[in-house]
């Protein structure tokens, strides 16, 4: 009863924008209005028509792209753990590199797609990095604040206690900043979908960026939307099962 | 024998502030003083120079024989004013912190933690998360997890501070004859009167900020009778007035502390 009615208002405007937008398709009322031909105008039960039919094609390309992501996540979070964790334990460290990870994020990740390419090749290289060079920013972020988050009581205490740095880390740190760690997962794997599309623009021979930007060439708006639909999904679903995760180990929360 | 501890001569300034000056200091092995003064007059870096957590900018701390920081934190265990119990452990595995350091396995922790938990009134609880106590319990098991680092020095800051008046009370009462048992030397700072002269064998009065021990003051003792009996005793009732005009004498900023006949809450 209270799942009903946690999720019934979104379930019921989704509905209704669906229901809108099939209506204003079929009718011919937003190409008319767009002055363009109906078949660039799909209908969410056009597109629905397109994801099932086209399925094992749609589903061979998601299937690529969601290894790019999961590998690339997989990358960014090893290395922004890593990186929070060494970050926290020299001052000196953090000094030096900080601005060089923030600059990181300034390098506008399109252009920059395509020179990788060239030096990767077509590849699963390319993609990797660019998810990654995405998704480990709010990482290692996220991380490095909740490490330094920490109760100073807590660490004092801990010291007259026979703590030794590393006990400190573990016992104290750790948790302390797993919380920021799990919210930086979930911002880089919503994140990681466009730096996936974005690697396979710059030069792919499959998954559901090289599909949709074969559809736009082709004018297959429908299967455009299909594979834009699997992509959020992907996401969603990734996304779910990091906060499934979350609630099971952040049991004291 | 357990550790007695001196200070001669301490100072220790936090950049241009001088929090404390020329103090002088000494407790013998087994001996509870308790440290009253004015908010700010540095009761809280006093203890942190004691434990070995930081090093004063002048003279010399001595605990049990060590005066470097390293040795003074190997015998000086320390409770923060806030419990500080790490949510992520049970209250048994938050009390048995210092064994693990140690490098005992939880188990063993737990098993040497559990005695001690069902003396102190907390069996049953073992398991519960630290924010499924009550405020008392959580202050029992911050206390029990001090006690459980075997050291020779306890430092104790405004333990019971964040407390309702009842449940101090009753930790008061509940502490006293712990202490008596245990035979540590300890370091209670407080900014309840009351509190000061019911769990010290002595009380130092300190100064407003930079801060020093303007008076030392003996306990009446209690013999055996309870809270309300110690505190009500003429005796009694006129050492806390005696050191609570000490206190407003130094700061004569605060009028209003002196109509508190509990002493100056924060």
């Amino acid at each position: 009863m209270r799942a009903v009615r946690h999720w019934l208002p979104p379930v019921v405007l989704i509905l209704a924008l669906l229901g809108l937008w099939q209506l204003a398709a079929s009718s011919g009322f937003m190409a008319d209005t767009l002055d363009l031909e109906d078949f660039l105008v799909p209908s969410p039960s056009q597109i629905l028509d397109v994801l099932w039919q086209d399925r094992d094609l749609i589903a061979e390309n998601a299937r690529v792209t969601l290894v790019e992501i999961v590998a690339g996540f997989g990358v960014a979070l090893v290395v922004g753990l890593l990186a929070a964790s060494l970050l926290h334990l020299s001052d000196l460290l953090r000094r030096t590199s900080y601005p060089v990870i923030v600059a990181s994020q300034t390098i506008p990740i399109i252009v920059v797609a395509p020179v990788l390419v060239v030096w990767f090749g077509y590849g699963i290289g390319p993609k990797l990095a660019i998810i990654a060079l995405i998704c480990f920013f709010p990482i290692t972020v996220n991380t490095l604040d909740g490490l330094r988050s920490v109760d100073p009581d807590s660490v004092k205490m801990m010291r007259t206690l026979y703590a030794s740095r590393w006990q400190i880390f573990k016992r104290v740190e750790i948790p302390t900043a797993l919380p920021y760690a799990f919210s930086g997962a979930k911002i880089a794997v919503a994140v990681s979908v466009i730096g996936a599309v974005f690697g396979e623009w710059a030069g792919s021979e499959k998954g559901l960026g090289h599909l949709m930007l074969q559809d736009n060439a082709q004018l297959m708006t429908d299967r455009l939307f299909a594979a834009v639909l699997v992509l959020s999904a992907i996401a969603i679903v990734l996304f779910g099962l990091i906060a499934l995760l979350e609630r099971r180990v952040l049991r004291w929360r | 024998m357990t550790a007695s501890l001196t200070g001669h001569a301490v100072g220790h300034a936090f950049g241009s502030v001088t929090a404390l000056e020329e103090l002088d200091l000494s407790v013998e092995g087994g001996e509870i003083l308790a440290v009253v003064g004015p908010s700010g007059c540095g009761k809280s870096t006093l203890l942190e120079l004691i434990c070995g957590l930081r090093e004063p900018t002048r003279g010399t701390i001595d605990v049990g024989g060590r005066e470097d920081a390293a040795g003074r934190l190997e015998r000086c265990a320390y409770m923060p004013q806030t419990d500080c119990l790490l949510p992520w452990y049970s209250a048994i595995d938050n009390a048995g912190l210092a064994l693990r350091n140690r490098g005992l396995s939880r188990s063993a922790a737990r098993e040497r933690s559990k005695r001690l938990f069902t003396q102190f009134g907390l069996s049953g609880f073992e398991d519960a998360r630290p924010d499924e106590l009550s405020g008392g319990m959580r202050q029992r098991v911050a206390f029990l997890r001090t006690l459980l680092s075997e050291k020779d020095v306890l430092l104790l800051d405004e333990p019971f501070a964040a407390l309702d008046a009842i449940t101090r009370a009753e930790l008061q009462e509940w502490l006293r004859p712990v202490m008596a048992a245990e035979e540590r030397t300890a370091v209670l700072v407080t900014h309840d009167v009351e509190e000061a002269l019911f769990l010290g064998d002595r009380v130092a009065v300190m100064s407003p900020r930079p801060g020093r021990i303007t008076k030392m003051i003996e306990s009446p003792g209690g013999d055996g009778r309870s809270r309300s009996e110690v505190v009500t005793a003429p005796e009694f009732t006129a050492l806390r007035q005696r050191i609570l005009s000490l206190l407003t004498a130094a700061a004569p900023s605060v009028p209003a502390r002196t109509a508190d006949p509990a002493g100056a809450k924060p």
